[in-house]
């Protein structure tokens, strides 16, 4: 419940805003590699600026300002012969990273890049992917840092025979049991909740204490300023950026990391093409069509009744607030202590750049970053009464398995 | 120089609620009979008119909220709810407030918010601004000092220079109070327990500061400078 202006201070990201001033301090994703197989330039619409990737005189890829018209859409895309480009308009660096083109729009200095797995990780070990969400980025992330709303957002009434999830979110048995994920999430909807301020961002422990003295422990994490790294599997984790196109509108970005086998692209990528179409990776399913509500799956299949991607209940979720969440009407409880310590460290970042003290942010510490590995981000099950190193147990054996150097 | 059992802790407190009362909830739920506390960046708002007991309405107007960018300050139980005493700064939306000089301890937080401090219990060694604090019989992590002990304690005597020109102290005294000397003590910012003229009254010594929970209040500490 806080005022208009605060909620305007810490989701507003163009040029010249306070939030925006943060967010330029870090890379941010800016295009899937595989948009860059089409002839270049290509559209690239980020924090508020109309930009091109191109090609530089050296060969490298380069982020110019192009020339747009009045009223042009959020998400436009033009073709390449149509992009003009503003010579005398900001440039910025790119880094091409897993088959996703980071851009860093800051002044000074890029930030090195933290060495976490999905960056660590061999090439077929990552796969790229992106989405279009209509609304402001802040409460695209906040879903992801609520560890309570997968029990009943995401709750399925019926637990799948697991033999065709691979690649989906939600869909595996939990840890080395026998028991699936959406029967734990379904039967254990109140966790208890732990929140934990890191160098990069937070540590968020979501304890669910079952019927037989076990408890299930999920670790997920925030990564600031956008990003989130939680567990999709017991095999792969999700690293997703929800990166401002505008105030109004979002791209998630999502590196799926897989430790032990490699991903198979051609499957996945495949699974998502049926949800979006290109070039503007908007989902089929949206408000227009009311994101394929069925009032009959609804009564006997999922809590939502718009299908088994996860996915689409947490664009009905975010999109449903309005396209900037109205936080003057938003009672915040206990169980949003992720969203509560987020949004403490948002300002406190913003008050950080107000007086000059860009070393305050996180992850902006010079050589330390690339000392920053991991996030630890997994499912574990323990005994109740000796939870707390189940996940960094199962963590190391996950590790120690793996073919690329997934040591911490 | 005392020593006192303390709890370092970290906490969400309720929005909603006058801040008086979702405090006083706070040392109840921990059995802290006072606590010196350190909360950033919270939002809060004042509705005009409403009671203490009155809920929150379902929208905050814009001129009716603002910000705690820092409080750091010692609390005890009164009843149901928790007395304040220390220094914040804090800003309102509306400009014609800009000037104010009193923190209300009654205004509301506009989200539930997270804090960290040191919590006492209730006994028999008398602060000045903790009340009555429990001492600590086994080996102690945190002393309470205070002015008014120096002339009968020598090795705080000792400290009496440093303690009039500095907010407090931190130390590792692990190998015990014999060795605790001036020249030991590494200066740092807070925790002042009180300070009414900017004058040390009371403050505490730690003996480990190598610790997450006591990273994080050095680091809200230095913040609220």
């Amino acid at each position: 419940m806080i005022s208009q202006q605060l909620n305007d201070t810490i989701t507003r990201i163009g040029p010249k805003t306070e939030a925006g001033a943060v967010l330029r301090c870090y890379w941010h994703p800016a295009a899937l590699v595989e948009e860059l197989e089409s002839q270049l330039p290509i559209p690239v619409n980020l924090l508020g600026e109309r930009l091109a990737l191109v090609l530089d005189d050296a060969g490298d890829l380069r982020l110019v300002t192009r020339i747009s018209a009045i009223g042009e859409p959020a998400v436009f895309y033009p073709d390449s012969t149509e992009i003009k480009i503003e010579v005398t308009g900001p440039t910025y660096p790119v880094m091409v990273k897993k088959g996703i083109a980071f851009a860093y729009l800051g002044n000074g200095e890029a930030p090195e890049f933290p060495n976490f797995d999905c960056f660590r990780a061999d090439d077929t070990h990552v796969f790229a992917f992106k989405g279009l969400w209509e609304c402001n980025w802040l409460q695209a992330l906040e879903i992801g840092i609520d560890p309570a709303h997968a029990s009943f957002l995401h709750r399925f009434l019926k637990d799948d025979d697991q033999g065709s999830n691979y690649g989906k979110q939600f869909r595996d048995k939990v840890a080395q049991t026998s028991m699936p994920m959406t029967q734990v999430l379904r039967e254990y909807p109140r966790p208890d909740i732990n929140v934990e301020e890191t160098d990069y961002g937070l540590k968020i422990t979501a304890l669910r204490h079952m019927d037989n003295g076990q408890t299930h422990v999920r670790i997920t994490n925030q990564i600031f300023p956008e990003a989130i790294c939680i567990p999709m599997s017991r095999e792969m984790t999700i690293t997703q950026w929800h990166v401002p196109i505008d105030d109004e509108n979002c791209y998630w970005f999502t590196l799926f990391t897989s430790f032990k086998e490699p991903v198979n692209k051609e499957l996945m990528r495949a699974q998502r093409l049926k949800e979006h179409k290109l070039p503007t990776y908007a989902p089929l399913k949206n408000r227009e069509n009311s994101y394929g509500y069925n009032p009959q799956e609804q009564a006997d299949e999922t809590y939502t009744g718009m299908g088994m991607d996860i996915n689409v209940h947490d664009q009905w979720a975010v999109e449903g607030m309005g396209r900037i969440q109205n936080r003057t009407r938003e009672h915040l409880g206990r169980s949003d202590k992720a969203i509560i310590r987020y949004r403490r460290i948002l300002r406190q970042a913003i008050d950080a750049m107000g007086a000059g003290n860009r070393n305050a942010l996180p992850m902006q510490n010079g050589e330390k970053i690339k000392t920053i590995i991991g996030p630890l981000s997994n499912d574990a099950v323990a005994p109740t009464e000796n939870w707390s190193g189940a996940s960094h147990q199962a963590d190391l054996e996950r590790r120690a398995a793996c073919p690329w150097d997934a040591s911490v | 120089m005392v020593p006192i059992k303390a709890t370092l802790f970290e906490d969400f407190i309720d929005g909603y609620f006058p801040l008086n009362v979702s405090l006083g909830h706070m040392l109840t739920r921990h059995g802290f009979s006072s606590a010196w506390i350190l909360m950033r960046v919270a939002p809060m708002m004042e509705i005009p008119g409403l009671t203490a007991a009155e809920p929150v309405p379902l929208h905050l107007n814009p001129a009716h909220g603002g910000q705690v960018d820092w409080l750091a300050a010692t609390i005890r139980i009164s009843g149901q709810i928790a007395s304040l005493s220390g220094l914040a700064k804090w800003h309102w939306n509306d400009p014609a407030r800009a000037n104010e000089k009193k923190f209300l301890t009654t205004l509301r937080l506009a989200e539930p918010a997270f804090l960290r401090g040191v919590g006492f219990m209730a006994g028999d060694v008398y602060s000045r601004s903790l009340g009555k604090v429990r001492r600590e019989t086994n080996d102690p992590n945190i002393l309470l000092l205070s002015t008014a002990q120096l002339a009968a304690d020598p090795v705080s005597y000792k400290l009496k220079d440093k303690l009039d020109s500095a907010l407090c102290w931190r130390t590792d005294f692990s190998q015990g109070l014999a060795t605790l000397t001036p020249a030991a003590l590494q200066p740092w910012a807070c925790p002042y327990l009180e300070l009414p003229d900017k004058k040390f009254e009371e403050g505490l010594l730690f003996r480990n500061t190598n610790n997450l929970p006591m990273s994080g209040i050095i680091a809200d500490s230095l913040a609220c400078l």
